[in-house]
């Protein structure tokens, strides 16, 4: 008997500890797989702009899309050095968020907080160094890897060529 | 050989519990973290960075890479307004206003989560898009029928959800988030 309830209650301590630890790295285990799967499609790259088409039903990897949206996204990674990223914002709502590998979105920015219709930040990794960010606005991500998701709205389905065109204005390098 | 069989038991039997557990809490988030408006549910936890770690997990699952509050409130229904589950094989009619944002939008989504597949390419309404009623309200038709100036096809699964997006919201939404007027949505025939 005595046995037995230790065994009842090593499971139950154990029973929680996988608990916590599914919940805790549930997010990054969401994260990991969609890397994954956006490793493989065709232009995606660490730390380079990846525009999505707009979205239909044909669109499977990310949950509850915005059809009324345009999406453009950044994986990064900053082990090795900061990320300075540019954009052309249009008149209409475009916002920049950043997520880090626990999918915490840890930095924000819209269309009505930007300068002259133009996006300047350079992200760096907390605790690193980094150049002389010049006018670009200095963001810090609490972790190296994570994912920078742009929308930009609609308003005039239209005028989808010249959203489009302004999509492919978002740029990255990698400043020394 | 004893212990070993013990040893394996107990961790077989943890982790079917515990990982178990762990989806079934994902799935059902606590009602006092979220806030209920009519149909409608929100959490001004999404996308926060004070989030609890169950509310990280449940938007990973369902809400993924959500906004913080600062830049949008977004509020889910599964049920319409008397409360049943919304189902692909009844009619409703979504009975709204304008809203308090600077930009909203209603999108319908099926039981994965994912826009529903159909012929017209119809998914969602926002405030430019929707066809307007001579008070300046709006109706749209949910429907495996094509129907009325607004309309949105549910799919062929069970149940489906409607999402209410509200971008940069005015700051009446924050201090009255339960209680704010927002669509009804009214069930008709069923089939």
């Amino acid at each position: 008997m005595k046995r037995y309830l230790l065994l009842s209650a090593a499971t139950l301590v154990l029973a929680v500890l996988i608990h916590l630890a599914s919940i805790v790295w549930f997010p990054n285990l969401i994260m990991t797989y969609l890397q994954h799967r956006f490793q493989t499609k065709p232009g995606f790259g660490v730390n380079q702009p990846y525009h999505e088409p707009p979205i239909t039903s044909a669109h499977r990897e990310i949950v509850m899309p915005s059809p009324d949206l345009l999406y453009s996204g950044i994986g990064f990674d900053l082990s090795e050095k900061p990320l300075h990223i540019t954009a052309a914002v249009p008149d209409s709502y475009w916002s920049i968020s950043f997520y880090d590998f626990n999918t915490t979105n840890f930095y924000s920015v819209n269309d009505r907080q930007v300068n002259d219709n133009r996006l300047d930040i350079l992200l760096v990794a907390e605790g690193r160094d980094y150049p002389d960010p010049g006018s670009a606005t200095v963001v810090t991500a609490p972790y190296p890897k994570g994912l920078a998701l742009i929308r930009m709205l609609i308003e005039d389905q239209q005028r989808i060529g010249d959203y489009l065109d302004i999509q492919k204005q978002l740029e990255t390098d990698q400043p020394e | 050989m004893k212990l070993f069989l013990e040893c394996t038991a107990v961790i077989l039997i943890a982790s079917v519990l515990g990982i178990g557990s762990a989806i079934y809490v994902v799935r059902h988030p606590p009602e006092d973290l979220t806030i209920n408006n009519g149909p409608w549910r929100t959490s001004l936890e999404l996308g926060s960075e004070e989030n609890s770690i169950y509310i990280r997990s449940t938007v990973a699952l369902s809400s993924l890479f959500a906004l913080n509050r600062k830049e949008t409130i977004y509020y889910a229904a599964r049920t319409d307004s008397d409360n049943e589950p919304l189902r692909s094989d009844c009619d409703y009619r979504v009975d709204g206003r304008d809203l308090e944002a600077r930009w909203w939008s209603i999108t319908l989504y099926g039981e994965d989560f994912f826009l529903v597949p159909n012929n017209k390419h119809k998914y969602a309404y926002n405030g430019k898009t929707v066809v307007r009623n001579r008070d300046g309200g709006y109706l749209i038709d949910i429907s495996r029928n094509e129907q009325g100036a607004n309309w949105l096809p549910p799919g062929d699964d069970d149940q489906f959800y409607l999402v209410l997006r509200l971008y940069n919201p005015a700051q009446i939404v924050y201090e009255k988030t339960g209680e704010i007027e927002l669509p009804q949505i009214i069930r008709g025939e069923c089939r």
